[in-house]
């Protein structure tokens, strides 16, 4: 859930810019623009616990910490090695999660998900979307819904120059939000790493060594 | 000083109230009948529905509000955009007045109702003289 204080003072900002536009308008877009950036950022994980059962391929899989999921980034098993899995049906907010092959074994899987926000909103109409959002990307939120008020046709706030100089920046934030998720946040970090698929949860010729991090991507 | 609670515009009792105020029709009996005036406030409101949707956007729906009777029933707009509905109420009941006289004022009311919903400047208050083709002119 987003701070008040963070909320207020996007609000703020954006009633100022947008003279005769309505609470209820801002709102509606601060909506649909943490929609476009959650769904093109992947900026908003959770990490979901999976009791996976021998023989047993289909779970359901829903998040604890608001939002829908929208992507499934990796299963890994008690040893952090990935296991094959895909995300056949979503269900919003759930999730159907199908292992490719059946495992052998009871363990506890972890299913690391990109999510989107989703209905309903709070009590005052604000999207439930995580506390982060906003400290971390203000400006460009700001911008996503500026430009998309701006945008909008014979309103006293229409401005097409600044709508698409609004909405350029809005995606130019979109794609550093992209970039720093794939890299974990990592300063200097590389979105490379070495294929998953060459990956191996055998223990044949040695001990497994898997590399484990928070972000399941190896660093 | 007055009570601010009789200035919010929060209901449709304080519409009524505002507009009478700006009609000049402050004491009974009353030029303009209480039907009159809520006649124009549902106008307006769906006016307001036609222009700007979003002022309409509730968490429980986007219904336009309907009133059949003065009372402390809330109008439920945003206070920025209240001083425009009261344009808008007082304009719809001056063009109901068959008096020539009012026409100029009642479009300028209008006027101001539309260029608060959608424009940046609201157009100068003009009327009240004797209008051309008037009796009185």
């Amino acid at each position: 859930m987003m701070d008040e204080r963070d909320v207020e003072r996007l609000l703020n900002l954006a009633r100022t810019e947008l003279v005769g536009a309505s609470d209820a308008g801002i709102k509606g877009q601060l909506y649909d623009v943490c929609r476009e950036f959650f769904k093109d950022s992947n900026s908003w994980y959770e990490h979901i616990s999976v009791p996976v059962l021998a023989n047993t391929r289909h779970y359901r899989i829903t998040p604890r910490e608001g939002g829908m999921i929208l992507r499934l980034v990796t299963v890994w098993d008690a040893n952090h090695i990935t296991v094959a899995a895909i995300l056949p049906h979503l269900d919003p907010p759930s999730a159907e999660l199908e292992l490719v092959y059946p495992q052998n074994i009871n363990f506890t899987a972890r299913a690391v998900v990109t999510k989107q926000i989703v209905e309903p909103t709070t009590r005052d109409m604000l999207p439930d979307a995580p506390r982060w959002l906003l400290p971390v990307y203000h400006e460009t939120i700001l911008d996503g819904v500026l430009g998309k008020m701006m945008g909008q046709s014979s309103k006293s706030y229409s401005n097409e120059t600044l709508a698409t100089y609004h909405l350029r920046r809005f995606r130019d934030g979109i794609m550093q939000a992209r970039v720093a998720s794939e890299r974990a946040n990592l300063y200097g970090g590389q979105a490379w790493r070495f294929p998953g698929a060459f990956r191996t949860n055998s223990q044949r010729g040695g001990v497994s060594t898997p590399f484990p991090s928070d972000s399941g991507r190896g660093f | 000083m007055s009570n601010p609670e009789d200035e919010r515009l929060d209901s449709v009792e304080s519409y009524v109230k505002e507009v009478r105020t700006l009609l000049l029709d402050k004491r009974a009996p009353y030029r303009y009948k209480n039907e009159e005036i809520l006649a124009a406030l549902n106008t307006s409101l769906a006016e307001a529905r036609r222009l700007r949707a979003d002022l309409f956007v509730y968490r429980e729906g986007n219904h336009v509000p309907y009133f059949t009777a003065v009372s402390g029933e809330v109008v439920p707009i945003e206070t920025q955009f209240r001083l425009a509905f009261v344009y808008g109420i007082a304009g719809h009941v001056l063009e109901r007045d068959d008096e020539d006289v009012q026409d100029q004022r009642a479009n300028s009311f209008s006027g101001m109702f539309y260029d608060m919903l959608i424009g940046i400047k609201p157009q100068p208050l003009a009327g009240g003289n004797k209008g051309p083709g008037s009796p009185q002119a």
